[in-house]
This record gives C-alpha cells, structure tokens and sequence, in this order.
C-alpha cells in the first residue's frame, strides 16, 4: 500500500474535495488534503508528492504563485482545476508549468484520466530517454509511427504535409496532455510565432479533415476551446 | 389695492425662471464704467437677483482704438469675476437697443453711467440718453451712476466718429484719387453747361452729387473734405469774378453755407447708410449661421457629433483654432480638437488642460482677456446650463483677442453647444435611468423564475442523496439498479443546474454591461466540436450531422460566448425534438459574415414561439418535455451574438424542423494565409 503513489489535494470547498478523496481511494491512491496554498507548497515541500492537484482559487495565496514555488525545485505534475469561463488563467498556469487541468464540474472519469496521464508523463520524463519512447503510437484506428513517419487511420495510410506530420508528432509524444496554443506554436513553428495562433488552427483544420471522420465531433484531435488542444490517449 | 396688483406681480416673477436675471448693467469702453459695473453688482447681490453687463455695439464702435478694446475687456472680465454674465448686442442706437433689451427679456433694473460733463458725447450717457430710456422705458428702475468728467474720451470719440469710424473705406491715395477724379469730372461737366448757358443751381447739383458719390466710393473723410472742395470749386469756377475766391454777388453769402451743409449732410448720412447696411448684413450673416448651427446640432447625434458639429461652425465663424473639452462619464475632461491643418501652438497640452480644468471647475471666463491666465494665448470659455457644467470652449487668440463681434458669435454658438450637450447628457441620463429600470425588472423576474424553477431538480438532488445515504447507513437496503438510477439521477438534475448557473453567468455578463469579449481567432467548427463535447452521453439519444465547408473557417469571437450560443441552440433541438430525431449543425461563410445553424427535423417552432424565442422567459412545454427550461437560453444566445455585432433568426424548415441561424461579421480576418515552415527538421 506504500507503495501506491501519494497525490496531494489543494483544495477548499469540501464537497468537492470530498468527491476527489472518493475517486482516488476507490483507486488505491495515497493522498493528502489541505485547502490554503501556503500548507500546499509546505505540504508539497515536506512530503514530496507524486501528484499536485491544485485549485486555482484558493482563500490565501494565489495558485499561480504555488506553481512558480513548487516548479522552483520540483517537476513534480501538477494538475490545475478551475471553473470554466477563467481559460485565461488555465493558459497561464499551464504556461507557468503546470501539466493538465481540470474544468469545474468534472466527472470521476475524467480526473482519474488526466491523474494517469500525468503520471505517465512523468514516468517517461524520469526515464530521461525520451527517445527510447515507444514509436509507434495507437489508438481507436489512429496510428502514427514517429520512427517512419507514417500516419494511418483505420489501416489507411494518411499523406500530410512537413508541418501537420509535425503537429501530430508533438500531439502524439504529450498524449493526452493538454497543450497550449503557445506551446505547440513555439515547438511547430518556432518562438517567433507565438503570437500567430490562427496559423495553428487552421492547420488543426485541415489536420483533422484528414485524420478525423467527422471533424465537428474529432475522436482524436480535442479542441480546448480557449487554451489549446488534445491528443487523445485511451 | 395697487399693492395687491403689485404683491402678484412679484410672485409671478418669482414663480418664473428662477434666480432671472432683474438687472442689467449698460457698459462702455470709459474707464469709468467698471463703477457701473460694481455697483451694479452689488444692488443685484442686495436684491438677491442676477444680472448681466451689456455692451452695444453700433457703427461707431467699430473704429475702437485698442486700448478701448482692452478696457472693454477689463469691465467684461471685472462683470464676470463679479458673478455676471456678459452679453453684447448689436444696433444703430444705444438707448434703443437698451429700451429693446430690456423689454423683450423682462428685465427692469437698469444700472447706467451719467456724465457730469454738459457736453454730449456719442459714448456717454448724457443727461439726454438717461431721459430718452425713461421715455422709451417708463416702467424701468433705472440707477444711475455719476461719472467723472472725461473730456480725454470726448476728443478721441470724436476723433473716432471723424476719422477712425471708416474702416471700410480708409483714407488711402487710391481714394484720394477716385474724389480727386470724381470733383475734377464735376468741375469738368460744370463748365461745359456754364458755357451751354446752364443755371447755377444744375452745376450746384452736380457738385452735390459728386460729393454724394465720393462718401460713397471713397469714404467718409474725404466725402467731408469734398464738400469744402466743392464749395471752393463752385466759386472758384463759376462766380464772378471767375478764377478767383472772390465773391462780388453778396447772395451767394447765403448760397455756400447752405450748398456746405446739404454736401457735408449729404456725405455724412450715405456713410452712415453704408455702415447700416453692412452692419444689417453681418447680422443677417450670424443670424444665418446661428440658424445654421442650431440645425446642425439639432442634428447631431451623440456627444461626439455634437462636439464636432459645434467646433466646425465655431471655427468657420471665427476664422481661429478651437478645441472643446468635454468631461466623460468619469468626470475626466477630455480635449475634442478639429485638426484645421495650421501648426499654430498646441491647444490640448497639459497647461491647457489644466487651464481648461480650471475653467470648468469654476465655470468662468479665463485666459486672454480675462483676469484669469491673462497670459495666456486662448480663450477659455465656458459651457454651462443652469448651473451645470457641461465643458470648456478653447479659442485661439494668438493673433489677437476676441474682438465684441466674435466673442457675441462665440457666446452665441457657444450657448447652442451647451444646449445640444445638455440634451445629450439628460438622453443618457435618461438611457441610464432606462437600462436601470429594465436591469430592476429582469433581476425581480429572474428570482422569481429561479426560485420556482430550481426547487424541482434540488428536491430530486436531496431526496436521491438521503435515500443513497440512508441505504447505505444501513437504514434498509437498495438494490444496485435502483442505487445506480439514484446517481444517475443526481447526475442529470445536477448537469442542468449546472448549464443553468452557466446561463445564469452569462446574464449578468451581458447584462451588466460588464461583457469584455476576449476575442480570439477561432475556427468555426473547433467551436462547433467543443459544444457538442459537452453533451457527451447526452447525444446517444439523438443523431448528430455536421455539414463544414471545405475550407476552415477562421473567425474572430469570445470562444466562450460563442460555444455557449451553439450549447444553448443544440440543447434546445435536443429538448424540443423527439428521441432519434437528427439534428445538423452547418458552418458557411460569406464576404460579410459567418454563419453558424442549428436545425432539427422535430415539430418546428409554433408561431408563437417563431415571435417569442429569443424574449426572456419565454417557454413552451410540450408534451415530451421532462422539465422546462427558464427561457433564458435563447434571450442570452441573442445577446451574446449581437454583443459580436452579429444577429440571430429563428425559422421553420419547409420540410418540417426548426432552425436558428446566426450570422458574425468577419472583420479583417488575417489576409496571409499560414505558411508552411521552410526547414523540416
């Protein structure tokens, strides 16, 4: 049982706290609860988590100062969660490095998705062989071999240009993360283009009238509205 | 009984405008007349009534020397620092003007100057003009002010009347030449009817027309000066003894006085003839641009316009730079500046804007010729309506300050500004009050719509809640399929709220004015896609199309807003058609506009429900409907598509369905196309 990874829950309303600690006993995670953001970068610093989930909101201090805090020693993942209508401060927690987030109401499924995510992540980030990362990638039909450089769907081959193979290459090695607009724009197109944001969602256009079956309801490709994209991952 | 009659009078008046103006102070370029002007004052702050310095302009003053003008300027300036107002008017007559005045605004206080010198001046107020007011005016109260004898000022006034009056027609060579040429062609026709063996009395008149047309082409002086020479010339030429000044016929004594005063008669009455006329005509030409001014901001709508409308017809009028500050909602005053292309000095600098501030604040009169900012090189004047402050007019004086003609225009216009501001200010007082009215009303319907709404989905929230708590605290046993429908339950109620509170937030964004879109650019079916990610598992019961052009539409909108519009059109098809129905979901452009639908092939919209969607708190309930909404969705959808400057409609397919459209200007969508990157790394 010790085993199992700790996740700490920074979090002051209690029913929701309540519904988190429910959803992660029924998994067998360890956890701990506190509701200020100062206990949350004590907490974080004495206990040393494997998983932050961190409401943005909290009475004392602002989250986007426990992130700053925590990121100072630690690349712990840290998973925001936040009402919806606040992208701006989603995009900018992420920004600041936070990992995933979460929009309020979410369901069980959901966190416990972005919980494995991240952990995943970090698994392969401590691997510190990124390369060595399985390179061909499935799911649900998309299949995208990033030693080849082949895209498929449902067994057919899919042509993309330089930049979309470069879109789904970046998607596929943060599956199921989120991603920032900011974020893909600098990898993809470099840091000059930061700003060019509808360079990128014209390309997740055409990308997806490739890859997806019905673009308005993608299986694959999600649009954050507001923040970014995607890759689904399971 | 008389005292009766006049107790009602008093009451009539004071029921009237408030603290009217009573009193009127008639003032002049003497320096004694800044004694009018105090004493003026302070009868009025004794009677507790207001009062006004008035100056008439007639022909005369035109030729005002400067240092006139400046003293002018100090008793304004001294009138207004005194709590006055200053009004100039125009007219041929000082005491005329003053009777006309004085009546047509109901004043019956009249503070005037009196020389104690016997002589009659055309500036003063002689003994003569005190009893023609009276005789004009019986019912007036007249104070009159003892002024010193001033026989400086009668030289220069009568210096003016003879010399300085015309400036028209000045004492230049060119009219030296045009009476010289005029008196030489008299003399000329003269002595062709002498020698026809005309009468003496045709060539007198010839002379008297000659000096006629002198005072009329050549001006005043020397129409005077002809009338001597047309004398000399008449006896120079054709009395005996010809060829000299001499006289034998003793009669003509008696004939040069006269033929003297018909020619100096005769050249002073067409000068002030032409004075008249031009003096008509420039009243005409204000009376037209005032009329034209008063159209223009009649016009006008909105403050900026009005602003705009002011300064243009100010600075065709005045021939200057102006710049009107003008206070926004937050008090700040704010320089409004027609750009008139000349690089004169700035006039919306910070000094002039605190000068301005000043001005506004104290609602008086400053900068050049005025007390205040004297060296100063504008005019600051003020725009105010019965106390209130509406803004600051800034006139350019750097060529000189305003002369009594530009600165009665500028009271004028000014007074039509501070109207049309006035009115602008009560409309958006009024709006305000309206918006205010309208906001009281939706938040009492609102409560009430919630409070009666919200009850059922809570009360099936807490009875599943206590039933699952129970159960499981071992108070009886459920099975797993009714513990399973409870949650189920718990989920669904909870979700509508949720969508509901969202609604709710989006309300009173729109509502509160508070609604900043963030705009972004977005693709219009990413948008699309995001909606309907959020009825995950509701859509099972419905099936879904979406119909996207082949090119991605790139739009620019608050994504937030907008997916709330599209979750709000398809829940309704969803609630509002039976199970298994289809609903589609297009996106299509045009040059103008983008457009996003949402139809059904359900029952459509009753006819009713075609008139009233988009109002709030509009319902129906059909039949298959398990609970009904607030009726906010669409009213909300409505707002938020127009707060993008877009519209809705809503409409019945042929085939049967509804159908809501709404449409988003495309504004400067990004013209280059995105680029593939050269490298591919």
């Amino acid at each position: 049982m010790n085993d199992a990874p700790l996740i700490l829950v920074a979090e002051d309303d209690p029913p929701i706290r309540a519904f988190i600690k429910a959803c992660l006993k029924s998994q067998g995670y360890r956890f701990l609860e506190v509701d200020k953001g100062e206990e949350a970068v004590a907490q974080a610093a004495s206990h040393v988590p494997d998983l932050l989930i961190l409401d943005l909101g909290l009475p004392d201090i602002d989250g986007m100062d426990v992130i700053r805090r925590v990121r100072e020693w630690s690349q712990m993942p840290i998973i925001v969660v936040s009402a919806r209508g606040k992208e701006r401060s989603k995009v900018e927690a992420l920004d600041m490095g936070a990992d995933d987030y979460l929009t309020k109401p979410f369901g069980t499924g959901e966190l416990l998705a972005r919980i494995r995510v991240a952990f995943r992540h970090a698994a392969s980030l401590s691997k510190d062989d990124a390369d060595n990362a399985p390179s061909l990638f499935t799911v649900r039909g998309l299949e995208v071999d990033l030693e080849k450089r082949r895209v498929a769907v449902d067994g057919c081959p899919v042509h993309l240009t330089p930049i979309e193979y470069r879109l789904i290459a970046l998607l596929v090695r943060n599956a199921g993360k989120v991603l920032t607009h900011r974020f893909i724009l600098k990898e993809v197109w470099g840091p000059g283009s930061v700003n060019d944001t509808h360079y990128l969602r014209v390309f997740m256009a055409t990308l997806r009238r490739k890859v997806e079956a019905d673009p308005a309801q993608p299986k694959y490709l999600l649009t954050e509205v507001g923040v970014g994209y995607r890759l689904l991952d399971e | 009984m008389e005292s009766q009659i006049e107790g009602e009078k008093v009451g009539s008046e004071l029921k009237g405008s408030s603290p009217s103006v009573q009193l009127v102070a008639c003032v002049s370029p003497s320096p004694s007349s800044s004694r009018v002007v105090r004493v003026a004052a302070r009868i009025a702050k004794d009677l507790g009534v207001g009062w006004m310095a008035l100056y008439v302009e007639t022909p005369e003053t035109d030729g005002m020397s400067s240092a006139e003008r400046d003293r002018l300027h100090e008793h304004f300036s001294l009138a207004q620092r005194l709590g006055g107002e200053v009004i100039t008017t125009v007219g041929t007559d000082v005491v005329q003007e003053i009777a006309h005045y004085t009546r047509l605004h109901n004043i019956t206080q009249v503070v005037i100057g009196k020389d104690s010198a016997f002589r009659r001046v055309p500036f003063r107020f002689s003994l003569d003009r005190v009893q023609k007011l009276l005789r004009l005016r019986p019912d007036l109260e007249l104070h009159v002010v003892p002024m010193g004898s001033g026989m400086a000022e009668a030289r220069s006034s009568v210096y003016r009347w003879a010399v300085g009056y015309d400036t028209e027609r000045p004492f230049t060579a060119a009219n030296a030449l045009k009476a010289v040429f005029i008196l030489s062609a008299a003399t000329g026709i003269g002595i062709g009817w002498f020698a026809l063996g005309f009468k003496e009395a045709n060539i007198i008149l010839v002379f008297l027309l000659a000096v006629l047309l002198i005072s009329l082409f050549a001006g005043r002086i020397l129409g005077l000066i002809s009338s001597v020479a047309a004398v000399l010339a008449f006896n120079f030429f054709f009395t005996e003894p010809r060829g000299t000044l001499m006289v034998h016929d003793l009669q003509y004594l008696a004939t040069f006085p006269v033929m003297l005063t018909v020619a100096l008669i005769t050249s002073a009455l067409t000068g002030r003839l032409r004075q008249q006329a031009r003096l008509s005509a420039e009243r005409e030409r204000r009376t037209e641009t005032l009329y034209r001014t008063s159209r223009g901001l009649l016009k006008a709508n909105g403050r900026k316009a009005v602003v705009s409308v002011g300064l243009a017809h100010l600075r065709d009028l005045l021939h200057r730079d102006v710049v009107c500050y003008v206070p926004d909602e937050d008090g700040a005053l704010h320089p409004h500046e027609l750009s008139t292309g000349s690089d004169g000095p700035s006039m919306t600098d910070h000094s002039n804007g605190l000068n301005a501030a000043w001005t506004f604040e104290h609602g008086q009169f400053a900068g050049c010729g005025t007390a205040t900012f004297s060296e100063s090189t504008v005019y600051y004047h003020p725009l105010s309506v019965q106390e209130q402050m509406l803004g600051v007019v800034v006139v350019d004086c750097s060529q000189g300050p305003l002369g009594g003609a530009e600165s009665s225009l500028l009271e004028a216009v000014a007074a039509q500004l501070a109207l049309a501001l006035d009115r602008e200010r009560l409309a958006r007082i009024e709006e305000e009050h309206r918006v205010e009215i309208e906001r009281e009303r939706l938040r009492s319907d609102l409560l009430r719509s919630i409070s009666h709404d919200l009850r059922t989905p809570l009360a099936a929230i807490a009875g599943a809640g206590s039933t699952l708590h129970s159960a499981f605290s071992g108070a009886g046993s459920i099975d797993t399929e009714t513990t399973c429908e409870l949650a189920r339950g718990i989920y669904d109620d909870a979700t509508w709220l949720t969508r509901l509170v969202e609604n709710l937030l989006s309300l009173t964004r729109v509502e509160g004015h508070l609604l900043k879109l963030t705009r972004d650019w977005e693709v219009a079916e990413d948008l699309v896609a995001s909606a309907l990610e959020r009825f995950r598992g509701r859509l099972s019961s419905h099936q879904v199309r979406s119909i996207l052009p082949e090119q991605p539409i790139l739009v620019q909108v608050d994504p937030a807003l907008i997916e709330q519009v599209l979750v709000n059109l398809i829940d309704n098809a969803i609630r509002y058609t039976p199970l298994g129905s289809t609903i589609e979901i297009r996106t299509a452009e045009t040059d103008q506009s983008v457009m996003f639908e949402v139809s059904d092939n359900g029952p459509g919209l009753s006819d009713k429900a075609l008139h009233h969607a988009f109002e709030r708190f509009f319902t129906e309930t059909p039949s298959q409907i398990e609970r009904r909404g607030l009726g906010l969705g669409l009213a909300i959808s409505k707002s938020i598509v127009e707060a993008h400057g877009g519209s809705i409609i809503a409409m019945n397919r042929e085939d049967g369905g509804a159908v809501f459209r709404f449409f988003l200007p495309r504004e400067g969508a990004p013209l280059s196309g995105p680029e593939e990157p050269k490298d591919d790394r």
